[in-house]
């Protein structure tokens, strides 16, 4: 039971990293909850609408993506993974999720925000 | 006594830390340990035990909120709980576990607030040694 919910879990997970990081937005942004809460060191995302936005604006300078690892336990999943930002240059992302009902009802990311304040991204 | 399972070992390692139990993580750190964190990189566990000393001396505790398991790596989600300004930071720890002892660590954080936290931490214990001297603990 634990581990068909692991599956979907990581399969819900995988399919948002993979359209976002492909700027299929439209395919991340469907598995966004609705009342979806966000976490994240700087900003602040009150609405679903309003971390869609940020996330297609922000991925739009994504260059690469190499995911590092994946694990996940029950609804709860974790993608670690360094980017190569426009204007920004490296950035390493540790991203924990919770799914519920096949969309993801919670993202919080924790990651080094040095580099971000500088690039004007904060 | 440690059970050899990864999650345990990591467990105890972090609990180890909190507790300011060094001859533990001793036992529970690979002697070529592997530390990867945002600004540096360093080898060797007595290399590590020494930042984790110093850092000892601003924290209360760590407080563990999630670990994820594949295998022999471990995945934590903790706060570093000080006694400084800074109060709690969130803390993502990746470990690989082999032979029962720790052999890699890759930490993350937001360096932001760190620099303050390494000057008192200087304070307390003195200057920090050459390897040790940056602003952030990793």
């Amino acid at each position: 039971m634990m581990a068909r919910e692991t599956d979907s879990t990581l399969a819900v997970v995988r399919a948002y990293d993979g359209g976002w990081t492909s700027q299929n937005f439209d395919q991340a942004v469907r598995l966004l909850a609705a009342d979806l809460k966000v976490e994240v060191p700087i900003n602040d995302y009150p609405t679903a609408e309003s971390f869609a936005r940020a996330l297609v604006g922000f991925g739009g300078l994504v260059k690469t993506v190499t995911l590092l690892a994946e694990f996940a336990k029950g609804n709860e999943a974790m993608l670690l993974y360094d980017m190569e930002v426009d204007r920004l240059g490296k950035l390493r992302i540790a991203e924990h999720f919770t799914v519920a009902d096949g969309r993801i009802v919670r993202i919080r990311q924790i990651h080094d925000t040095a580099s971000l304040g500088d690039a004007g991204f904060a | 006594m440690t059970s050899k399972d990864p999650k345990s070992i990591c467990l105890a390692y972090l609990e180890a830390f909190g507790k300011k139990d060094f001859g533990k993580l001793e036992q529970l750190l690979a002697p070529e340990l592997q530390f990867k964190g945002p600004a540096t990189a360093r080898s060797g566990a007595q290399s590590h035990i020494g930042v984790l000393k110093r850092l000892g001396s601003v924290l209360l505790r760590n407080e563990v909120k999630r670990v994820f398991v594949d295998g022999s790596e471990v995945c934590v989600i903790y706060d570093f709980v000080t006694d400084t300004p800074m109060g709690a930071a969130p803390i993502v720890e990746w470990l690989r576990v082999e032979d029962g002892r720790i052999q890699s660590v890759w930490l993350l954080f937001d360096r932001q607030p760190w620099p303050a936290v390494m000057e008192e931490v200087s304070r307390r214990t003195g200057p920090a040694p050459e390897l040790h001297s940056r602003s952030t603990p990793g």
